[in-house]
């Protein structure tokens, strides 16, 4: 009888050993992509402009074309451009904890609402910023930076929403 | 020490009340120029409107026994951040004077923060279960 045979009872054979090897893992690591073909479409797409937009974001940024809708631009106080790039910075980070939390399915969406709240926080105290610094003829550019904030603020909030909802279809 | 680090929290929290309390009662709090003094204002206030939700929120989740792993989660990401805009952006222009307080809230500010991470983690956990 061969030495690797199966068929001695107390050798696990090559599937169970498999079952065994695959449940050991804290975390189901999976690519962002197989991720997202679990969730529903809107999720997907969300998650897609979410990117696109912090894309543009980054674009803008290195272009300098953002810049001149910053507290910074109008206020000439070095503590506001310092403020607006850890913030840019932070968002960054929160984009790279999503994805990982998104690749490992690993509490997406508490790590979501986290952002989220965080986004509100940055709403609050950005907006609020920016009214005590425009002078009255920049109003347009307060609409343009409140929207902008609002709308990374909506698309996480439609991520968390889908993410409930796929939880609650798969309970 | 679950209760211990809460304390510490409540503690922190009264203190940042009393000092916002002195800053707009007292003149001493004078920062450089007056864009940063609108800055100040602007910061201070906000963070003290968060420090208090969040006081009221906890202890009304508290009382009605709700979880509140998600919120400390959120309360701690937001603590941390504002550590971060304080003592790494805005260093030279949230001037504070030499006033006791405000060396005393310089001082605990760390110690609060690893007080309320601990308090995020324990209570995620205690939710789980």
């Amino acid at each position: 009888m061969s030495k690797h045979s199966n068929k001695d009872p107390i050798q696990p054979s090559q599937e169970e050993l498999d079952a065994l090897l695959g449940s050991t893992s804290l975390f189901s690591f999976q690519s962002v992509r197989a991720s997202l073909d679990r969730r529903s479409l809107l999720f997907k797409r969300t998650w897609i402009v979410l990117m696109t937009v912090t894309l543009l974001y980054v674009m803008g940024w290195f272009t300098g074309l953002v810049k001149p809708y910053m507290a910074f631009a109008i206020t000439g106080l070095e503590a506001d451009y310092q403020l607006h790039q850890i913030r840019f910075l932070l968002a960054f980070i929160m984009i790279t904890i999503g994805t990982i939390a998104l690749n490992f399915d690993w509490h997406v969406e508490e790590t979501f609402s986290t952002m989220a709240w965080i986004q509100v926080y940055f709403v609050i105290s950005g907006v609020g910023r920016q009214w005590r610094t425009m002078s009255e003829d920049n109003l347009a550019v307060i609409v343009i930076y409140v929207c902008n904030l609002l709308l990374i603020l909506s698309l996480l909030v439609i991520v968390i929403i889908e993410e409930r909802r796929l939880k609650s279809t798969a309970s | 020490m679950y209760r211990f680090s809460v304390t510490i929290c409540f503690i922190f929290a009264s203190l940042v009340i009393a000092l916002f309390t002195l800053i707009i009662s007292d003149n001493s709090f004078k920062p450089a120029t007056d864009q940063a003094a609108v800055l100040v204002q602007d910061l201070t206030a906000i963070r003290i409107w968060i420090v208090v939700a969040a006081l009221a929120l906890y202890s009304w989740k508290s009382a009605t026994k709700q979880p509140r792993g998600q919120f400390l989660a959120v309360v701690t990401a937001v603590a941390w951040i504002m550590f971060l805009e304080d003592y790494m952006v805005l260093d030279g222009v949230l001037i504070v004077a030499s006033h006791p307080l405000a060396q005393l809230v310089i001082l605990t500010r760390p110690i609060f923060l690893v007080a309320l991470t601990y308090v995020a983690f324990k209570q995620w956990e205690v939710d789980l279960i």
